[in-house]
């Protein structure tokens, strides 16, 4: 495909897992930390906002190596879990994938907490009138009303994902077929002599992706509001 | 039937506000909720509702507790089963009209609870056209009939309505107002109603709260308490008319007359197509009223009814005062308000508690509402 050696296909595969399975688990984290700062006043709720978006402004390097830290064999957490679980996250797939969505989450977030926002809680009053328990609510007055907050995020996410290397490479190390995503396998043309016809196909791939995300992702925010508008 | 017993204070201590209130409506029927702005009257309405919570509170819907503060009895509002119309509409903007309305049985599908049929609704309301429409693009009337039907579809135990004719123009009060007066009178459920405007009161009310700074001061039939209420509201627009509900004792085909019962007394209006014993409600302009101290003979007015002055209202730069004189008995008031010069005044020498007799001639009696369909034809 595209004169793609089964290397760079592997790359681009696994950034595509690392980014699905990030965004899956990451999503009811991202909803419920968007809730949380959106609607709920509590003590050092401007700490947990400026907790959220640290990952905007320091270096992801920085992240890998708290990942280190804390999950790696020797970490606080990675002790136990493998003690208990047998489970390692270091050097593997889901450690670069825990990289990623740590490194995307504030663009998951950020969206979702807008569209949290622009719902009046006078509707919700309106809703429990009708007979409208918390659950059911959420379901039919929350949920759709927010729907393009959490589209817009999960794109971003998605984009922001998928061009992961700091944190990636630092935790999760650059082994290839195991946890060389896309920008990894950039990089790694970069340095090897003769590899610049390979690094350019990649980036061109990888631009591709992040722009046809970025476009999509307005133009379903946009669909969708003038849904809700007209 | 509603009782309410609470005690409201609000805990931001920026807003200085008590409520205190105590009533009981009956099972059917209207009952106004009159105020000026600030006075509680939505408050109140959340209290009932549940969306917060007074510091005491008793309130029972049908012999049924609804909250208890003494044994810490609350009911969460999406299980009080108490119709809310919303000052401000609430529409969901996700959903078009029709969707707003079914909204409620998406709900109830899995609980099993009865709601009314969409058609039933829809019909009543006359909101056919409307169906598909976002609720962007209704006009004001349109959203409130809208919010109304979802309300109902819901099947509710009372139904709260806060200023439903609120914000909107004359011309659209008049279109809405006769739906909701068939539908008071159709549902077999009591209504709250929340209103400033006196006359809309009085069209639709059976009963009547009046509150202030917080505090429920007066509650009656429309009778009894309009003729206590500050009569600066009424006059202040000059619209003393009277509004009378009234039952049919008699049909006279030979006369072409239809016979009311007002008090202990008959008054005649052109002959209508409605069953004996039913009720009308009759409107009557002041300036058709005229006054007599001794009872005329031999004079066309059919209807010569006596009574006693029960208030005047005269105004320095007037040419004309308004009396308003008692019909009925002294614990069943009936109010008719009669516009006289005050050079006749002065003549008859009127004062209050004087016995009157009022004259009026059968064609100033107007039917409200017997042609639902001709006032809505006509727009």
């Amino acid at each position: 495909m595209f004169g793609l050696t089964e290397i760079e296909l592997n790359a681009l595969r696994l950034s595509f897992k690392v980014t699905i399975w990030g965004m899956i688990f990451t999503f009811p984290i991202a909803l419920f930390t968007a809730w949380l700062l959106s609607r709920k006043e509590f003590i050092g709720k401007s700490f947990l906002n400026a907790f959220v978006h640290i990952p905007l402004v320091v270096p992801p390097v920085v992240i890998g190596y708290f990942l280190i830290l804390l999950l790696g064999r020797e970490g606080y957490l990675g002790r136990l879990l493998y003690e208990f679980f047998g489970l390692t996250l270091i050097f593997t797939w889901q450690g670069a994938a825990i990289a990623a969505s740590i490194v995307s989450f504030p663009l998951f977030v950020r969206p979702i907490r807008q569209a949290f926002e622009m719902i009046d809680p006078a509707l919700e009053e309106a809703a429990s009138s009708l007979g409208a328990n918390q659950k059911q609510k959420f379901i039919y007055l929350i949920l759709p009303i927010i729907m393009p907050g959490i589209i817009t995020g999960a794109i971003l996410f998605i984009a922001r994902a998928l061009g992961e290397f700091g944190a990636t490479i630092t935790f999760a190390s650059n082994i290839i077929g195991l946890t060389q995503t896309l920008p990894l396998a950039i990089y790694q043309a970069t340095i090897t002599p003769d590899g610049d016809k390979i690094a350019i196909r990649l980036i061109i791939i990888s631009l591709t992706l992040a722009f046809s995300s970025l476009l999509l992702s307005e133009y379903l925010s946009k669909k969708y509001y003038s849904k809700i508008k007209d | 039937m509603l009782l309410v017993k609470t005690e409201f204070k609000y805990k931001d201590s920026s807003k200085d506000f008590k409520l205190s209130a105590s009533f009981k409506t009956s099972s059917k029927g209207v009952t106004a909720i009159y105020g000026p702005s600030g006075s509680g009257k939505t408050t109140l309405f959340r209290i009932i509702s549940g969306l917060i919570k007074g510091s005491e509170e008793l309130i029972t819907l049908n012999n049924e507790i609804i909250c208890n503060s003494k044994d810490n009895k609350w009911t969460p509002p999406h299980e009080r089963g108490i119709g809310y119309v919303f000052q401000d509409v609430r529409l969901f903007p996700h959903l078009n009209v029709k969707n707003n309305l079914t909204f409620v049985s998406k709900l109830k599908k899995k609980s099993n609870l009865e709601t009314i049929s969409i058609n039933t609704i829809v019909e009543s309301l006359n909101i056919e056209k409307l169906l598909y429409k976002k609720v962007h693009h209704l006009s004001g009337g349109e959203k409130k009939l809208v919010a109304i039907g979802r309300a109902l579809m819901m099947k509710p135990k009372i139904l709260l309505l806060d200023e439903p004719l609120g914000g909107l123009d004359v011309e659209r009060k008049r279109n809405i107002i006769p739906y909701l007066d068939e539908l008071c009178t159709n549902l077999n459920i009591p209504i709250l109603y929340i209103s400033h405007n006196i006359n809309e009161i009085k069209k639709l009310a059976n009963w009547i709260i009046t509150m202030k700074d917080g505090k429920v001061n007066s509650f009656g039939s429309i009778e009894e308490v309009t003729g206590r209420i500050d009569l600066s509201h009424i006059t202040e627009g000059k619209k003393t008319k009277t509004i009378l509900k009234t039952k049919i004792i008699n049909h006279e085909q030979e006369n072409n007359l239809t016979i009311l019962e007002i008090g202990n007394q008959k008054l005649s209006i052109p002959l209508i197509n409605k069953e004996i014993n039913s009720l009308v409600k009759i409107e009557i302009r002041p300036q058709d009223v005229g006054v007599a101290l001794s009872k005329p003979k031999d004079v066309s007015f059919l209807n010569i009814l006596l009574g006693t002055v029960s208030v005047i209202i005269s105004n320095e730069n007037n040419t004309y005062i308004d009396i308003q004189i008692n019909v009925g008995s002294e614990e069943k008031p009936k109010f008719i308000w009669s516009k006289i010069t005050k050079f006749a005044e002065r003549n008859l020498k009127i004062k209050k508690g004087n016995s009157v007799y009022i004259l009026l001639k059968t064609m100033s009696i107007k039917i409200n509402n017997t042609s639902i369909k001709k006032i809505i034809n006509s727009h």
